[in-house]
C-alpha cells in the first residue's frame, strides 16, 4: 500500500501534536518512527488508523483519501497499540477469530497460518486461555499473531519492542515482519530503541515536537553523520541540543 | 502512613516554577502542557439534587405530622448515605482498581489499609459540602434566620458524620451476608426517599409511621434532640446525646476489626484456573505416549484446523427466544457486529423477564396507592419508564471507552466498523426492545393514568405516545451511545453548532408538542418531524465521523503517553 501524507496536522486542544507532517511512503517498505515523548508518533500512527480525525492536510493510500468510512481501506490497514484492546474473558483464539471475521478474512488457509503463528510465538499451549489471563508479553504477542495472521496491508504498530515480549518473541516478530515487507506489506512502527531502528527499517522517520524533521532512509542518514557514533544518536544530539539551548534563551 | 509528603510537594512544585520561569520557551511549553481543571459533572449533580430535595423538604406541608414526617425523610436520606458510604468504603478498601498502585509498592497490608481508609476519609469530608443547601431545610420549623440556618447545617454535618461513622461500623461488625444486602438498602431507602414526598396527604394514616422513622438509628435521636431539646426546651432529650457520642468513641474498635479481617485478594494471574473461571488446556484422551503440554497443544491445533473459532452462529444457538427473535432482524454483519460490542453472548431473554416483573411490580405498587400523590409520581415515572426498561440501549462493552495507553478509546474504534452499520445495529435492536417492551410500557402507562384520574383512552393515548417518542428518537439514542466515547463535543465548530442546537431543539420542541397534541394526525405529524430531526442529526454526525471531525476517543491530553 502506497501512503501519502500531505502537510497532515493534529492538535489536542491549543498543543499541536502534529504539525504539516508530509510523507511518501511506498509498498515493502520497514517505516521507524522515532521522537522524544510527546514528539506526535503514537498521533501519527493514530491519524493513519482512523483513530483520531486530523485537523488538516490530507492522508491518501493508494492515490485515494483516507476517510473515516471507507471500510474498504480501513479492512487493509491494523493498528496495534501500545496497550491493545481486548476482552479480557476472550481466549486467545476467540480473539483471533472475531477480528479474522470482522476483517471479513477467512479464507481457507487462515487456521493453518494461524496455528503456525501460535506455535512460532511460543503461544500455542496458551491458545485457549482467556486474554485476561495472560501476561503483558503474552497479551501483546496474541495481539500480534492475530496481526499477522490478518496479514493486512499496512501494519502499525505502537512500541513493539517495548511491548514486554522475550527476545525470542521479538526476534520471531522481526523475521515476519520483514519476510511481510518481502511479500509488499507496509510496516511502521513507533519506537525509541535507536539501535532497532537501524538495524530494522528501511526508512526512518523522525519527529520532533509535532514536526517532522528527518525522513530519510538510513544509508543516507548515515552519509550524513558520518564520523559520529550512529546516524540517529547523532540526530537526537542534535534536537537535544537545539531544545536546551532554546529552553536557556 | 501517608503517601503524600506535601512539605517535599510544595518545594519540588517550588523549583520547578522557578526552572520554568527561567526561559522563556520553558513557560510556552508549560503553558501549552497545562490541563484545565473543569468542574466535575458529579459534584456538581449531587449538590443540585441535594438543592432539590432541601427546597421540597423545606416546602413540605402534611398538616399536624409536618414536622415528624420530615424528620422521617431527613433520617431516610441519611440511611441511604450510610448504605452509599459503606459501598464506597468497601470498593476503597477492597477494590482491585485503586490496590493495584499499592500492591506494587513495597507496603505492609496494615499500611495499605491506611492508605485506603484516609482515601475514604478525605472523600467523604469532602462530600459533607453537600449538605449547604439543607442549611435553608428545616427553616420553617423555626424562624427563617442565619442563627436557625447554621443550627440547621450544624445538625445535618452532625447526622452526615454520624452516617459515615456508622458505615464503618457495620464494615467491621456486621456479617458478610447481610453486607451483601448494602446495595438493595440503598436503593430501598433512595425508592423510600423519593416516596415519601407523595406522602403528605397520608399523613392522618401514615403519620405514626413517619413517628417511628424519625427514631432510625443515630440520624433520629439527633433530630429529636433539635426538635424536643433545642427547641422543645426538654432537658431529658439531650441525654440522647450520650449515645450517638458512643458512635464516635467505638470508632477505633471497629476500625482495629476491620485491619485484623483485611487481607489483599490475590492478583488474576495467581489465581487457579478455577478461580478465574477459565476451563485449562483440553488433554485429549487415549494418546497416552505423549508428554502432556504436547498432547494439549494437539488437541488445541486440531480444534483451530477446524475453523469452529471462525464460526459466529455457535454463538446464537444456545440463546433464547429473545435472542431468537434479534437474529432474524439481524444479517450476517450486524449479528457480528453484535459480538463485538457485547464480547460475550447475551442474556436478553431473562434480562427481559426480569425488567418486566420489575415495571409490573412498579405499575402494580401505583395502582395500590390509588389516587394519593402528587406530580412528582408522574414526572417520575415518565422519565423512569424509558431509563428503566432495555428501550434504548441498554450495555454495550463495545461502546465503553477502555484504557489504550494515555487515551481511552472503545474497541471497535481500532476495527472497520462503520458508522452507519453501528448505529444500524443499536437502532434495530432498540426497536426491537421498544416493541417487545411493549406491554410493560402500556402497564406504567395504564398507572399513569390512574395516578392522574384520566380515562382508558387517555392511557392508551399516553402509551402510544411514549412509545412513537421513543422509536422517533432511535436514531438519536443511538448517535448519543457513540458520542459517549469520542471527543465530539471538545472538537465543534462554531459554524456546526447553529445547526445541532436546530436539530435538537427541533426534537425536544417536537417531543413536547407530540405528549401534548390533541388529535392522531397532529400526534403522527409532531412524530413525523422528531423522526426527521433526529435521523437528520444521524446523518449530520454520520458525515462528522467520516470526515474525522473528532477523535473516537474519550480522552486525550498531550504528553501523558499520546503522543
Amino acid at each position: 500500500m502506497r501512503i501519502e501524507l500531505q502537510s497532515v496536522c493534529k492538535s489536542y486542544g491549543r498543543a499541536p501534536a502534529l504539525d504539516r507532517v508530509s510523507a511518501e511512503i511506498g509498498p515493502g517498505q520497514v517505516v521507524a518512527v522515532l521522537g522524544a515523548n510527546g514528539a506526535g508518533k503514537s498521533t501519527l500512527l493514530r491519524c493513519l488508523a482512523g483513530l483520531v480525525g486530523v485537523d488538516r492536510g490530507l492522508i491518501l493510500f493508494d492515490d485515494e483519501p483516507f476517510r473515516r468510512d471507507r471500510l474498504d481501506l480501513r479492512r487493509r490497514l491494523l493498528f496495534l497499540p501500545d496497550f491493545p484492546l481486548a476482552y479480557a474473558h476472550h481466549s486467545v483464539i476467540r480473539h483471533l477469530g472475531m477480528l479474522l471475521r470482522v476483517y471479513e478474512a477467512e479464507a481457507d488457509g487462515v487456521e493453518q497460518r494461524a496455528v503456525g503463528l501460535l506455535r512460532e510465538f511460543d503461544l500455542l499451549p496458551l491458545a485457549e486461555r482467556p486474554m485476561g489471563s495472560l501476561s503483558r508479553g503474552q497479551f501483546y504477542k496474541a495481539s500480534l499473531i492475530a496481526l499477522m495472521t490478518l496479514d493486512p496491508e499496512l501494519w502499525l504498530l505502537d512500541e513493539p519492542f517495548a511491548s514486554g515480549m522475550d527476545p525470542h518473541g521479538i526476534h520471531a516478530f522481526r523475521d515476519e515482519a520483514a519476510a511481510a515487507a518481502r511479500r509488499g506489506r507496509t510496516i511502521l512502527y513507533t519506537t525509541q530503541i535507536l539501535d532497532v531502528a537501524e538495524r530494522f527499517a528501511d526508512r526512518v522517520i523522525v519527529l520532533h515536537e509535532g514536526e517532522m524533521r528527518a525522513f530519510e532512509t538510513l544509508t543516507t542518514l548515515r552519509e550524513q553523520a558520518r564520523g559520529t557514533a550512529g546516524p540517529l544518536e547523532h540526530i537526537f544530539r542534535e534536537l537535544r541540543a537545539e531544545a536546551v539551548a532554546r529552553n536557556d534563551a | 502512613m501517608s503517601l503524600r509528603s506535601p512539605a517535599f510537594e510544595k518545594r519540588l512544585r517550588h523549583r520547578v516554577r522557578a526552572e520554568i520561569r527561567c526561559s522563556r520557551e520553558r513557560r510556552k511549553a508549560w503553558r501549552k502542557a497545562r490541563l484545565r481543571r473543569r468542574l466535575a459533572a458529579g459534584p456538581v449533580l449531587w449538590f443540585l439534587l441535594v438543592a432539590w430535595c432541601a427546597g421540597m423538604l423545606s416546602a413540605l406541608d402534611a398538616g399536624a405530622f409536618t414536622s415528624e414526617i420530615r424528620l422521617a425523610i431527613v433520617a431516610l436520606w441519611f440511611l441511604g448515605e450510610t448504605a452509599m458510604h459503606l459501598r464506597r468504603l468497601q470498593s476503597e478498601i477492597y477494590g482491585p482498581q485503586a490496590l493495584l498502585l499499592l500492591y506494587h509498592l513495597p507496603l505492609a497490608d496494615d499500611a495499605i489499609l491506611d492508605v485506603q481508609r484516609r482515601r475514604w476519609r478525605w472523600r467523604s469530608v469532602w462530600t459533607l459540602g453537600w449538605y449547604l443547601p439543607f442549611a435553608f431545610a428545616l427553616g420553617p420549623i423555626e424562624e427563617w434566620t442565619i442563627a436557625s440556618g447554621l443550627v440547621s447545617l450544624g445538625l445535618f454535618l452532625l447526622q452526615g458524620m454520624c452516617a459515615r461513622a456508622l458505615a464503618l461500623h457495620l464494615e467491621a461488625w456486621a456479617p458478610r451476608p447481610v453486607l451483601a444486602y448494602v446495595p438493595a438498602l440503598h436503593l430501598g431507602t433512595v425508592g423510600a426517599f423519593a416516596l415519601a414526598f407523595s406522602l403528605p396527604p397520608l399523613g392522618g394514616t401514615l403519620g405514626p409511621v413517619a413517628q417511628a422513622l424519625t427514631w432510625l438509628p443515630v440520624f433520629g435521636w439527633l433530630n429529636h434532640v433539635y426538635c424536643y431539646a433545642w427547641l422543645g426546651g426538654d432537658p431529658w432529650t439531650w441525654t440522647l446525646l450520650l449515645p450517638v457520642s458512643v458512635v464516635f468513641w467505638t470508632l477505633p474498635w471497629s476500625w482495629r476489626r476491620i485491619q485484623s479481617r483485611f487481607q489483599l485478594p490475590e492478583p488474576l494471574f495467581a489465581a487457579t484456573a478455577a478461580e478465574a473461571g477459565w476451563e485449562p488446556d483440553c488433554v485429549e484422551e487415549g494418546v497416552p505416549d505423549q508428554p502432556a503440554g504436547a498432547r494439549g497443544v494437539t488437541a488445541i491445533e486440531e480444534r483451530i484446523r477446524t475453523r469452529s473459532f471462525l464460526d459466529g452462529e455457535s454463538w446464537w444457538t444456545s440463546a433464547g427466544w429473545y435472542e431468537r427473535l434479534a437474529v432474524r432482524c439481524l444479517d450476517s454483519r450486524e449479528r457480528l457486529l453484535v459480538e463485538v460490542l457485547l464480547g460475550a453472548p447475551p442474556s436478553w431473554t431473562a434480562d427481559f423477564w426480569k425488567r418486566l416483573r420489575l415495571a409490573a411490580l412498579g405499575g402494580l405498587l401505583i395502582l395500590a396507592l390509588g389516587q394519593y400523590g402528587g406530580w412528582v409520581f408522574a414526572v417520575a415515572l415518565l422519565i423512569g419508564a424509558p431509563v428503566a426498561l432495555p428501550l434504548t440501549g441498554g450495555m454495550w462493552p463495545g461502546l465503553q471507552a477502555h484504557s489504550m495507553g494515555g487515551i481511552a478509546a472503545p474497541p471497535f474504534a481500532l476495527l472497520p466498523v462503520g458508522f452507519q452499520e453501528l448505529t444500524r445495529v443499536l437502532m434495530k435492536l432498540s426497536g426491537l426492545r421498544l416493541v417487545l417492551g411493549f406491554p410493560a410500557l402500556a402497564l406504567l402507562a395504564a398507572s399513569i393514568a390512574w395516578k392522574l384520574e384520566a380515562d382508558p383512552r387517555q392511557a392508551a393515548a399516553i402509551l402510544m405516545k411514549i412509545a412513537a417518542l421513543l422509536g422517533a428518537c432511535l436514531p438519536c439514542f443511538a448517535v448519543f451511545q457513540v458520542s459517549a466515547v469520542s471527543n465530539d463535543t471538545q472538537r465543534i465548530r462554531w459554524r456546526t453548532l447553529p445547526l445541532l442546537l436546530l436539530i435538537i431543539l427541533t426534537v425536544v420542541g417536537g417531543a413536547a408538542a407530540l405528549f401534548f397534541a390533541g388529535t392522531v394526525v397532529r400526534s403522527l405529524l409532531w412524530m413525523a418531524v422528531v423522526a426527521a430531526a433526529s435521523l437528520t442529526l444521524r446523518w449530520v454526525y454520520g458525515r462528522a465521523w467520516a470526515r474525522g471531525r473528532f477523535d473516537l476517543v474519550s480522552a486525550s491530553t498531550p504528553g501523558d503517553g499520546s503522543s
